[in-house]
């Protein structure tokens, strides 16, 4: 199984994105929807990017539910929180 | 949710990463004293420091000065829990002018791509 990244922060997606492998996952929610992703595709809370009203910004990105970030946490190991 | 006991009996190899200065709240001493509960549990518990936490291996700590446990001391006492390897971000250590030779136990500096992997390599990563 490979990683999944969950990412709450922009410094936490800082920190995240220099030590993340190719075949990882990422997941922006809370504040970390604010970060700037640099070509990579990654999943996005769909209730915290809409209230915060980045959900269009970002090109590579695909928002989710919870139950499908419930879904995502039982199919990758280990589970990374960056804060 | 995982059941204690399948954790300790499966001897599951567990990462502490550490990112928060050494004297920001308890953050740092709360997460070593779970690592050392761990590893007497026999789980496999490896530490990596990151950010600002590499700040916790300077030597010449004195907390009790502003009334907090002396994180330096703690990370002495992690061989005594066969925390062997202390684990260290070489990119953290050399952006704030620190060397291997400022800290007071010795180190394993991994480059970014190696703390990838490290990760990847543990089954449960604690991450403040």
């Amino acid at each position: 199984m490979s990683t999944l990244h969950l990412v709450f922060s922009r410094t936490g997606h800082k920190a995240c994105r220099k030590r993340c492998q190719q075949y990882d996952t990422i997941v922006l929610l809370q504040d970390g929807v604010y970060a700037e992703i640099d070509g990579r595709s990654v999943f996005m809370l769909e209730s915290d990017s809409i209230a915060r009203g980045v959900h269009n910004r970002l090109e590579n990105s695909t928002l989710i539910s919870m139950d499908q970030l419930v879904e995502l946490t039982s199919r990758h190991k280990p589970v990374v929180s960056w804060r | 949710m995982h059941n204690v006991r399948e954790l300790i009996m499966k001897k599951l190899k567990l990462l502490l990463m550490l990112r928060r200065a050494p004297y920001d709240g308890v953050y740092v001493p709360e997460a070593l004293d779970a690592a050392l509960v761990a590893a007497a549990f026999e789980m496999r518990v490896s530490v990596l420091l990151l950010d600002d936490a590499v700040f916790a291996l300077l030597t010449d700590q004195r907390a009790d000065l502003i009334g907090r446990r002396t994180v330096g001391k703690l990370l002495r006492a992690l061989p005594d829990y066969e925390i062997e390897t202390l684990y260290v971000c070489a990119d953290s250590l050399s952006s704030r002018s620190l060397q291997t030779s400022d800290s007071i136990i010795p180190v394993c500096l991994l480059s970014v791509g190696e703390q990838a992997e490290l990760i990847g390599n543990h089954d449960l990563v604690w991450n403040d």
